[in-house]
C-alpha cells in the first residue's frame, strides 16, 4: 500500500495550488474534482514531471454514495490516505431570499457532509499511517459575518468547530487536525477580475493561491491548529478580537 | 468564399488579411477607425466600419461570411485600467462568437497567446494540455484566458472554433505594441552599447510572422473543428538570441549586463518620478518580469495535425533584418 495525500476540489484555485505544492514536496497524490475540469491533465502533468504517484478521480462529492464510491476506488487502487485535505466547496451566490433550494442544499452537502464523511471513511487509514493529518479548508467568512455569505459562512463555521473538537479526539492516535481560513484569493478568472477592481486597501489582503498554499502547508506540517494565510488577514483577525461589535457591524455592513 | 476578420490594423491581422485576399478570399475587415493608416489595401478587402464592442456592427459585417478570424485584442500592458482589457478581449470576443453562432459560420479561428499558460516549468516546453501552474501576472493574460473560456462555451453550444496560442511574434510588419523583437533588433543594429538585465538565461519561444499567418490559414482549411494549438518557432534564451542577431547584423554592440534587482528598483523610482511630473511611465516592473520569465513551448501538435511548418530562427531573423 502506498500512502497518499488526498485533495478534494483539486482542479482549480486553492486546491490546485495545494496539489502543486505537495507535488513539489514529492508527496503522492489522490486528486478529486468535478468531471471536465482539467483534473486529468493536471494529474498527468504532476505525475510525469515531479516523479510522484498520482491518482485522479472525477467524482461529484455532493452525495453520500459518491463519497463511498471515492473511498472504494481508492482502496481498489491500493491507496492509503496519510493526509486528507478537504478543500472542495461551493461558494456563496447572492442574497438568501434569491438562492434556490437546490443551490444551498448542495452547498451544505459539499461543504459539510462530504468532508465529515470522508474524514470518517478514511479514519483507519490515518491510524495506520500515523503520524498523519487532516486539513480542513474553512474561510475567514467563518469569523466575519458578511451579508450574501449566509449559508457559506455557516458551513465554514461548522468546519471550524468540527475540526477543533475532532483534533482533541484524534490526538491520542498521532492524528492532528488543522483548519485553514483563507481570505480573498485569485482563484477563478471571475474572482481574479473582481479582485482587481477592488480598492487599493482591500486589494492588499488578496493572496495568490500559490502563496497561500505554501504558507498553509508549512504550518500544517508544524501541526498548527488554526492557519490564517497572509499578513493583512492576520491583522484582520487581531482587529476582530479587539474591536467592539458595534464598530465591526458598521464595517461589515458597508461590504454589502 | 468570404471571411470576416477583426484586428486588420494590427500586426498579425494586417498580414493575415492580405494573405487571405491574395488567396482570393473576400475579406470583410471590421475597422474602428476608417482613417487609420494601417488598413490593409487590396481589391479583395472590404472595409466595414465598426467595433467588436458593438454587436450590430459585427453582425452587419459578418453576414454571408464562411469563416471568422478574430485577431483583435487589447494588448497595451502600460494601461492600468482592466476595463480596457475586459471590453475588447472578453466582451468583444463574446460578441464575435455570438454573431458567428447566430449566423452559422463554418468555423471561428481565434488568435490567442502562449501567455495564458503562464511560465514554463523548469526545462519542460509548454504543451496544449499543460495546466497553468501560477497565477495571472497581468490583465492581458487574465482577460485572454477569460476569452478562451468564452470560446469553450460556444464550442460546447456547437460552434466550431480553433484557438491558436501564438508565442512571441517577430518579423517584418506594422510597428505595433506587439513586436518587441523587431525593436530589439533595431537597437542592436543602431546602438553601440545595449544595457540589459543580467538574467539572460530566460528562454522564450519565437515565431515568425509568416508562420503565424500560415497557421491561421491552415486552421481554416483543416477538417478539424475544435482544437487548441500552440503556434511557435524555436526556443532560445536571450544570451543566444542576442548573439545570433549580432552575428547576422555584423553588429559590434557591446552588451552590458546590469543586476536585475537593480534594474527593477531603478525602474520603480523612475516611473514614480515620471508619474509625478505627469509623463507616461516606461515599461513597468511587472512587464519586465514577464519578459524575463521562461516561456518555452512546443508546436508538435500543430505540426502533426495542421501540417504546420515553422521557419527556423536563422532564416526568420535574416528576413526580418533585410526588411528593417
Amino acid at each position: 500500500m502506498k500512502s497518499y495525500t488526498l485533495i478534494t476540489g483539486a482542479s482549480t484555485g486553492f486546491g490546485k495550488a495545494l496539489a502543486i505544492e505537495c507535488a513539489q514536496k514529492k508527496m503522492n497524490l489522490i486528486l478529486v474534482s468535478l468531471p471536465n475540469s482539467g483534473l486529468v491533465e493536471l494529474g498527468s502533468f504532476l505525475k510525469s514531471n515531479f516523479k510522484i504517484n498520482v491518482l485522479t478521480f472525477e467524482i461529484d462529492l455532493s452525495t453520500k454514495e459518491n463519497c463511498h464510491l471515492l473511498y472504494n476506488e481508492v482502496k481498489k487502487s491500493k491507496g492509503s490516505v496519510k493526509y486528507l485535505i478537504n478543500n472542495a466547496g461551493v461558494l456563496s451566490n447572492g442574497l438568501f431570499e434569491n438562492l434556490s433550494e437546490d443551490y444551498f442544499l448542495t452547498q451544505i452537502d459539499v461543504n459539510i457532509t462530504a468532508p465529515t464523511l470522508l474524514t470518517k471513511l478514511f479514519i483507519d487509514d490515518f491510524k495506520t499511517n500515523s503520524p498523519s493529518g487532516i486539513l480542513n479548508v474553512s474561510s475567514m467568512a467563518s469569523f466575519f459575518h458578511l451579508p450574501k455569505k449566509q449559508v457559506y459562512s455557516g458551513t465554514k463555521a461548522y468546519l471550524l468547530s468540527f475540526s477543533k473538537s475532532l483534533r482533541k479526539e484524534l490526538k491520542k492516535y498521532g492524528i492532528w487536525v488543522s483548519i485553514v481560513c483563507p481570505g480573498g484569493m485569485n482563484t477563478t478568472t471571475g474572482l481574479c477580475l473582481q479582485n482587481r477592481k477592488l480598492g487599493w486597501a482591500s486589494r492588499q489582503s488578496i493572496l495568490n493561491p500559490e502563496d497561500a498554499a505554501r504558507e498553509t502547508l508549512k504550518k500544517f506540517f508544524k501541526q498548527k491548529e488554526l492557519i490564517i494565510p497572509g499578513t493583512i488577514n492576520k491583522l484582520f483577525m487581531f482587529l476582530d478580537s479587539v474591536l467592539p461589535t458595534s464598530i465591526k457591524n458598521k464595517l461589515t455592513n458597508r461590504a454589502i | 468564399m468570404r471571411v470576416f476578420l477583426t484586428g486588420a490594423t494590427g500586426y498579425v491581422g494586417h498580414q493575415l488579411a492580405l494573405e487571405l485576399a491574395n488567396k482570393n478570399f473576400t475579406v470583410h475587415a471590421l475597422i474602428r477607425n476608417i482613417e487609420s493608416r494601417n488598413i490593409p489595401v487590396h481589391t479583395n478587402i472590404k472595409v466595414f466600419e465598426g467595433d467588436i464592442c458593438n454587436y450590430s456592427s459585427i453582425r452587419r459585417a459578418m453576414k454571408k461570411c464562411d469563416f471568422v478570424f478574430h485577431t483583435a485584442a487589447y494588448t497595451n500592458l502600460k494601461c492600468r485600467n482592466i476595463d480596457n482589457f475586459f471590453n475588447t478581449n472578453v466582451f468583444g470576443t463574446e460578441n464575435v462568437l455570438k454573431a458567428a453562432y447566430m449566423l452559422d459560420v463554418k468555423k471561428v479561428i481565434y488568435t490567442s497567446t502562449l501567455s495564458v499558460f503562464g511560465p514554463s516549468y523548469k526545462s519542460i516546453p509548454i504543451e496544449e494540455a499543460q495546466p497553468r501552474l501560477a497565477s495571472f501576472t497581468n490583465d492581458y493574460e487574465l482577460t485572454k484566458s477569460m476569452s478562451e473560456e468564452k470560446v469553450m462555451e460556444y464550442t460546447k453550444k456547437g460552434l466550431p472554433c480553433i484557438i491558436l496560442n501564438v508565442t512571441r511574434v517577430y518579423g517584418p510588419g506594422l510597428k505595433t505594441f506587439s513586436n518587441g523583437v523587431n525593436r530589439l533588433i533595431s537597437m542592436i543594429i543602431k546602438n553601440n552599447i545595449l544595457l540589459v538585465p543580467n538574467n539572460l538565461k530566460a528562454a522564450s519561444n519565437y515565431v515568425f510572422i509568416g508562420d503565424v499567418v500560415d497557421a491561421h490559414v491552415l486552421a481554416m482549411e483543416s477538417d478539424i473543428k475544435n482544437a487548441k494549438y500552440i503556434i511557435g518557432g524555436e526556443n532560445i534564451d536571450y544570451e543566444n538570441l542576442f548573439q545570433k542577431i549580432k552575428i547576422i547584423t555584423k553588429s559590434s554592440t557591446k552588451i552590458v549586463k546590469i543586476n536585475f534587482s537593480l534594474v527593477k528598483t531603478g525602474l520603480t523610482i523612475l516611473n514614480a518620478f515620471r508619474n509625478l511630473v505627469g509623463k507616461s511611465s516606461l515599461i513597468s516592473v511587472n512587464m519586465l518580469q514577464s519578459l524575463f520569465m521562461n516561456r518555452i513551448s512546443t508546436s508538435k501538435k500543430a505540426i502533426s495535425e495542421l501540417k504546420y511548418m515553422p521557419t527556423s530562427l536563422q532564416i526568420g531573423l535574416m528576413e526580418t533584418i533585410n526588411q528593417l
